[in-house]
């Protein structure tokens, strides 16, 4: 009897360890901050759909956040066909799922928009419909029919972009460009409010720049005669439309302060300040990035994850975590990528160095979740409203 | 099959025997040995019947705790008082008379403590106690700032010894120069200056201090513990100021554990130094500046944990040390 009762005692022990090792082994994200609330921001882009976990911490009003997750499925949406639009389907509502039961995050925490990318390319070739269909399955999947999904143009874009990345301190004063793959887009807002938006475009990205100079090339392949064909790309018709779009935007005058997002942003901060690998925002001069530009085209090698790691004093820094993160940089970007995206990047810099005045430059890492955060902030300020209402 | 059944009862009726056994020998050995032992102490009259006293062990447990509470109460302050007000005359008059107070109480909890005469001297006592650790706190907290104030005046006086003096008295014809060091807590003599690089500024007067903020009010602290913010400041000077007004000069506040505070993402970054590495700086001031004249920059920093140990501020100008201070925070 007695042995029965203890056998039955260690089954029940056993069955209760096996329990918390279960629960403790959920996929929860690793929380930077004591008050930590998880956000996310799903979007439905040009190349498929992505999916960004925002850590955010709020304090005294002002919320900082922290990149948790990020994670996007190839589905190709602009092609147009029943195969992409039912993979994007599914992606969509998986994405959501995967927020909802895996990350325990609640709906109204939950954001999900189509880009602009998207939407100019159904207006270029008729396919609105396809949106809305799209919206109207991703609610039927995920079973909530009253489900908020944004379609939104650029200028909301790059607006919400500038209100989620800038902090409020340097809002009327920075001008925030993002460099894309195919285009650049940003602005500033000159009125002192955050509804008037002036907006920035270059019809110029990493890409463009980098197979424009590739076209040019005749035979010669070497990187050598890359690099000369890529000054040329960037002293002629590029450097015309970005001098005169600057010129236009009137950003010289209103801006003491010019922040760069997107890919080569992400990727020439994260190799010129290792040493900052845990800060979102890197400060710049225009002399590091020309210094920079020589050593990728002089001294590729030294930007290996073992060149810069080796050369680390900081004891504070994790070297793993910085290796991770130089070998995504240099898989995303190659030697001439690295090349293009930072001579566009220097062009644009360049209408901004001034002899008498200075503009101080800022490249931002973590600029794709620039709209979930300006979600999150307006989550939080109606969050606020209706505490304060009861 | 009979003969199984059989054999099971055997086993059984064994088990039994051996059981009343087991049993048997407990009994004996409990009967026998604890019994003898017992009488044997009667015998020798160990254990002797005493007037029965009724002890309340609630109220023994209670004095008990009580007494652990005062005596913690009073080893809180220990010799940290006298020191203090050693160094502190111009709070000898109010300390005093609080000291006064606080000796009294101390001796009526005591009085109260020794009497045994039931519940209500030790409600009383309850109270007194509670007046007492109060009073400690109070006394505490005045010690902290009496021993942040020593250490101010300690240091005010440290930089006014001669070797200490920063180069301002200098006569403008005198070169301007790069001080390496007017450290003020580290006893590290001071190196002798330099001469000067065009365009470069002379720092001196370096200051660094934690600041906790209570109630809306700034208090000077020496403990990590309760440190919310440094404020740092320094005098430049330049008779030979470069061409451009805009002057900027960049500080690195590193904490005990090498890393560098940071005063933002948006405000930290890193800037190369002449030797040509490469370092993380606090923040930045920008000033403009006239020819010749001493000027006195000031910033603040905060963070969010002050770990107990020795902070460096350095002052950079073009990748060129200008000066240096540490902070120790216990």
């Amino acid at each position: 009897m007695f042995y029965i009762y203890l056998r039955r005692n260690f089954l029940l022990l056993f069955v209760l360890l096996f329990v918390s090792a279960g629960i403790i082994a959920q996929p929860a994200p690793i929380s930077k901050y004591q008050k930590s609330h998880l956000y996310s921001g799903i979007e439905v882009g040009s190349k498929g759909v992505k999916m960004s976990l925002v850590d955010v911490n709020r304090n005294d009003g002002n919320a900082d956040f922290n990149i948790v997750k990020d994670t996007s499925s190839n589905t190709d949406f602009i092609s147009f066909t029943p195969e992409t639009f039912s993979a994007t389907v599914k992606a969509f509502a998986g994405l959501y799922l995967t927020a909802r039961k895996d990350y325990n995050i609640p709906p109204n925490r939950i954001f999900t928009v189509v880009s602009s990318g998207v939407k100019i390319q159904a207006a270029k070739f008729d396919k609105n419909a396809w949106i809305t269909r799209l919206i109207d399955s991703f609610r039927v999947a995920i079973n909530q029919p009253t489900r908020e999904v944004d379609v939104v143009n650029v200028q909301d874009e790059a607006r919400l972009s500038h209100l989620g990345i800038v902090p409020a301190a340097k809002r009327y004063n920075t001008f925030l460009i993002d460099i894309g793959s195919g285009n650049t887009k940003g602005g500033y807002f000159p009125n002192g409010n955050t509804t008037d938006f002036k907006l920035f475009q270059l019809s110029w990205g990493t890409k463009s720049t980098a197979n424009a100079a590739e076209k040019r090339i005749e035979g010669d392949v070497t990187l050598n005669a890359f690099n000369k064909q890529l000054y040329r790309v960037l002293a002629g018709s590029a450097n015309d439309e970005i001098v005169y779009a600057i010129n236009v935007s009137g950003a010289y005058n209103m801006s003491d302060n010019i922040a760069f997002s997107g890919g080569i942003a992400w990727s020439v901060a994260t190799l010129i300040s290792p040493e900052l690998i845990n800060n979102s925002v890197v400060p710049v001069t225009f002399q590091e990035v020309e210094k920079f530009y020589d050593r990728i085209y002089k001294n590729y090698k030294s930007l290996s994850s073992d060149e810069i790691v080796k050369k680390i004093s900081d004891p504070t820094i994790n070297k793993v975590d910085l290796t991770k993160k130089i070998n995504t940089v240099n898989k995303v970007f190659d030697q001439r990528a690295l090349l293009a995206g930072t001579g566009l990047l220097l062009k644009i810099m360049r209408q901004f160095e001034g002899i008498y005045e200075r503009k101080q430059f800022f490249l931002v890492k973590n600029g794709q979740v620039g709209w979930v955060s300006a979600y999150v902030d307006k989550a939080i300020a109606e969050e606020n409203s209706n505490a304060k209402g009861k | 099959m009979k003969e199984t059944r059989a054999s099971i009862l055997l086993f059984l009726s064994l088990i039994l025997f051996i059981f009343s056994l087991v049993i048997l020998s407990f009994w004996g050995y409990q009967k026998f040995f604890l019994d003898s032992g017992n009488a044997q102490n009667k015998g020798k009259g160990v254990i002797e019947m005493q007037p029965v006293q009724i002890i309340d062990s609630a109220a023994i447990a209670r004095r008990d705790s009580l007494e652990a509470l005062y005596n913690t109460a009073i080893s809180r302050l220990g010799s940290k008082l006298d020191s203090s007000i050693m160094f502190a005359d111009s709070l000898r008059i109010p300390m005093n008379a609080q000291l006064e107070e606080y000796a009294k109480l101390k001796r009526e909890v005591s009085d109260l403590l020794k009497e045994k005469n039931g519940n209500n001297d030790l409600e009383l006592a309850k109270q007194k106690i509670a007046e007492l650790q109060s009073k400690v706190r109070d006394l505490l907290g005045k010690y902290d700032m009496v021993e942040a104030e020593n250490k101010r005046l300690v240091a005010i006086i440290e930089q006014l010894k001669p070797e200490n003096k920063p180069p301002v008295h200098q006569p403008e014809t005198a070169p301007a120069i790069i001080p390496t060091s007017f450290d003020t807590n580290n006893t590290e003599p001071v190196k002798a200056p330099k001469p000067p690089k065009f365009g470069f500024f002379a720092a001196y007067d370096l200051r660094l201090s934690a600041w906790t903020v209570t109630d809306n009010k700034e208090i000077e602290t020496y403990k990590a513990f309760q440190a919310d913010k440094f404020i740092g400041s320094f005098i430049v000077n330049n008779p030979n100021p470069p061409v451009s007004n805009n002057i900027e000069m960049l500080i690195v506040v590193t904490a005990p554990d090498g890393h560098v505070i940071q005063k933002s993402e948006w405000e930290s970054g890193t800037f190369e130094t002449v030797n040509g590495t490469k370092k993380v700086y606090s923040l930045k001031l920008n000033f403009d500046y006239t020819k010749g004249e001493p000027k006195k920059l000031l910033f603040t920093l905060a963070a969010s944990d002050f770990k107990p140990g020795t902070y460096t501020m350095q002052v950079f100008q073009n990748g060129a040390q200008l000066g240096k201070t540490t902070r120790i925070l216990n």
